[in-house]
């Protein structure tokens, strides 16, 4: 467990890194603050269909209103229902200091889908498992008991291809926004 | 592949003659030059990395048979299914029967050099497969029906208008030149073929010998959804591109990136371990991994040539080379262009003419070999393949690599000594937060970077560097 000044370095050194690389970072204090930006950016975006993690933390965050629907990703039988979704919120299993990079892990109530075929994608990461390096991250991992794919994500989707000129959101996101929980409200 | 048309000598006297291109690459390679000068300005940071890759790549290509056995072995305990493929016809033979098993019609494919090498859509296509190339610079050179002409940004060679048409005859429908036009065109259009594929394509930056994985640096995300989409996923696998462990696929992580684009890191990074797992929704059921030899052990028992096996295929050596720019990645007529190219088609081609001579598009300026993340020595690998071409060619040689030689060195006016000079180039060099701003005020900045972007210059000249040195000071180069 790292001492506070320590956790709140490395928190610094992630959101600077991740806004970088284009993405965006909203620190919360708990997990009904969590709720209450998640709602708001997914309200502002005009976003009609979400896809939820089916995890702890990620499966309840997301409230159905008259205008927008939510659906577990573990639930979906038919990938086109990803491709129609206007976000899709997923967990972390690690954030990456050094890059603003995310850690995410393929599993049954974690499908790749969620975090690659809608245009916005909001990840929660817990203040507590942002690491220095992507060799601490990778430390995380049991070599005998790999996930089917290891996702690191950093910024959203880019492509330089028509004349070197930046563009976001070419095949991934267009947006990738970090919600860390800072613990401060505990 | 080498292209039939012309000799090198004629296929560049073309390019030359084509100023557009020369634009278009110039202007694109300086930039990209300029952000990997940005990325890896921390000189002693810039070693330490490139020490480590280094020493990774050396002991793989060291010990290769071990860790191809040991990939093979783990890959296989993790539910995939790994091929050999001695040379080009046999990787595409493998390719098309397991897809044809499979029933798959419809393939999307990420972006692979292995598969421009033994041209692959070609042969799919010929046993009736539809291939869509996704990533966007790759489909557009589909469209157009050519080659890459760059490693990392195949479309290098093409304007935004030859885009858009290209887009407007595919879709069918009227479009603007701008990049986000042209970008959500693509985005919904190759959204379709991902939802329908039977199958995904795609090649790999790195194997890892201890844990059978398949490691892909990507940015534009198709590279995900060709791995996560169809039932079924084919890896091309250069025979060398092979790591140890975790550790050496961080190490790798940290220079590719910085030495391709200029980024920390790419936008994806995926690490790949066996199809699905059960209850899993989305993955291939089934991984099938195809090792391409095709040239590469004779390279391996080539002592001196053996560094080329090294090569990570970032393309920092094409970016910094003054022959490169002139003439663009066509000129080089076959898979792999630039410094690398030249040095790698002949060893690959040993039998080929046409592949040796390319060992003359070089100033032997050594730019390459600086910029190389891996210390392949690539200036001393085109004079010793120059030495072995002597002995069967006396000729020509030197009158080539002269005339191209100059005609790179001519442009270089850019680096002045002067304090001023070196402020505004400092300013307005490609790729700093200063020079966005100021482009956005002054159009006419944006529109000279059309013929030249200015070189990022280091904080201190040689001069002062000198000075500090000869009075003890214990300053560091920057």
């Amino acid at each position: 467990m790292l001492a506070e000044p320590e956790a709140a370095a490395l928190r610094t050194r992630f959101a600077d890194a991740l806004v970088r690389a284009g993405g965006e970072w909203f620190a919360v204090p708990d997990a009904a603050a969590a709720a209450r930006v998640v709602n708001d950016i997914l309200h502002a975006a005009c976003v009609s269909s979400v896809a939820v993690d089916d995890t702890p933390g990620v499966r309840t965050l997301v409230t159905a209103t008259e205008q927008r629907s939510v659906f577990l990703s573990s639930t979906v039988q038919n990938k086109h229902r990803f491709a129609e979704a206007g976000a899709g919120v997923t967990g972390a299993l690690a954030g990456i200091a050094a890059t603003g990079t995310l850690v995410l892990a393929a599993s049954r109530s974690t499908p790749r889908s969620t975090s690659l075929l809608p245009p916005l994608h909001i990840a929660i990461l817990d203040g507590k498992d942002i690491v220095g390096t992507l060799a601490e991250s990778f430390a995380r991992f049991a070599a005998h008991a790999l996930p089917s794919q290891i996702i690191h994500i950093t910024g959203p989707s880019r492509t330089g291809d028509i004349e070197h000129d930046l563009t976001r959101g070419v095949h991934g996101p267009q947006r990738v926004v970090v919600l860390c929980l800072t613990g401060a409200g505990s | 592949m080498l292209t039939p048309e012309g000799d090198f000598d004629a296929r560049s006297r073309a390019a030359l003659a084509t100023p557009a291109l020369g634009r278009a690459v110039r202007g694109t390679v300086d930039r990209l030059r300029n952000l990997r000068a940005i990325a890896e300005a921390d000189a002693d940071l810039t070693r330490q990395r490139r020490a480590a890759a280094t020493e990774a790549r050396t002991r793989a290509i060291d010990k290769l048979p071990e860790l191809l056995e040991r990939f093979t072995r783990n890959c296989e305990a993790r539910g995939g299914v790994v091929h050999r493929a001695p040379d080009a016809a046999s990787a595409t033979a493998i390719a098309t029967s397991l897809l044809r098993k499979s029933g798959a019609r419809r393939v999307v494919k990420g972006k692979s050099m292995v598969t421009e090498e033994i041209e692959l859509n070609a042969a799919l296509e010929g046993a009736g497969i539809e291939v869509t190339e996704t990533d966007l610079g790759e489909w557009i050179i589909q469209l157009a029906g050519e080659k890459p002409s760059h490693i990392i940004l195949p479309a290098i060679h093409k304007t935004r208008h030859d885009i858009r048409a290209l887009f407007e005859k595919e879709g069918g429908t009227p479009l603007d030149a701008s990049t986000t036009t042209l970008c959500a065109h693509a985005r919904r259009r190759l959204r379709e073929r991902f939802l329908a594929a039977d199958a995904g394509i795609s090649g790999a930056n790195f194997a890892v010998a201890e844990t059978g994985s398949i490691a892909l640096f990507t940015n534009e995300g198709n590279g995900r959804l060709v791995t996560s989409l169809p039932r079924l996923h084919l890896v091309f696998l250069g025979m060398e591109r092979l790591v140890e462990n975790f550790a050496d696929l961080a190490a790798m992580a940290e220079v590719l990136p910085r030495a391709a684009t200029g980024q920390d890191l790419t936008s994806y990074f995926s690490i790949i371990t066996g199809p699905r797992h059960r209850g899993e929704l989305d993955g291939p059921e089934a991984l099938h991994v195809i090792i391409l030899d095709n040239g590469r052990s004779r390279l391996l028992e080539d002592v001196a040539f053996r560094p080329v096996l090294r090569c990570i295929r970032c393309a920092a050596c094409l970016n910094v080379c003054p022959v490169y720019a002139e003439i663009g990645g066509h000129a080089y007529g076959g898979t792999y262009p630039g410094p690398i190219g030249a040095v790698l088609t002949p060893v690959l081609r040993p039998e080929e003419h046409a592949a040796r001579e390319l060992a003359d598009a070089s100033s032997l300026c050594a730019a390459c070999s600086e910029a190389c993340p891996v210390g392949i020595p690539l200036d001393e690998l085109l004079i010793l393949q120059r030495a072995r071409n002597a002995t069967l060619r006396p000729k020509r040689a030197l009158r080539l690599a002269l005339r191209i030689a100059l005609s790179g060195l001519m442009g270089d006016k850019a680096h002045g000594t002067s304090r001023r000079l070196r402020f505004v180039a400092k300013v307005l060099g490609a790729g700093t937060p200063q020079r966005r701003a100021l482009a956005k005020v002054l159009p006419m900045l944006a529109r000279s970077e059309a013929v030249r972007a200015l070189p990022v210059i280091p904080p201190q000249s040689f001069r002062e560097l000198w000075k500090a040195l000869q009075a003890g000071e214990n300053t560091r180069a920057r």
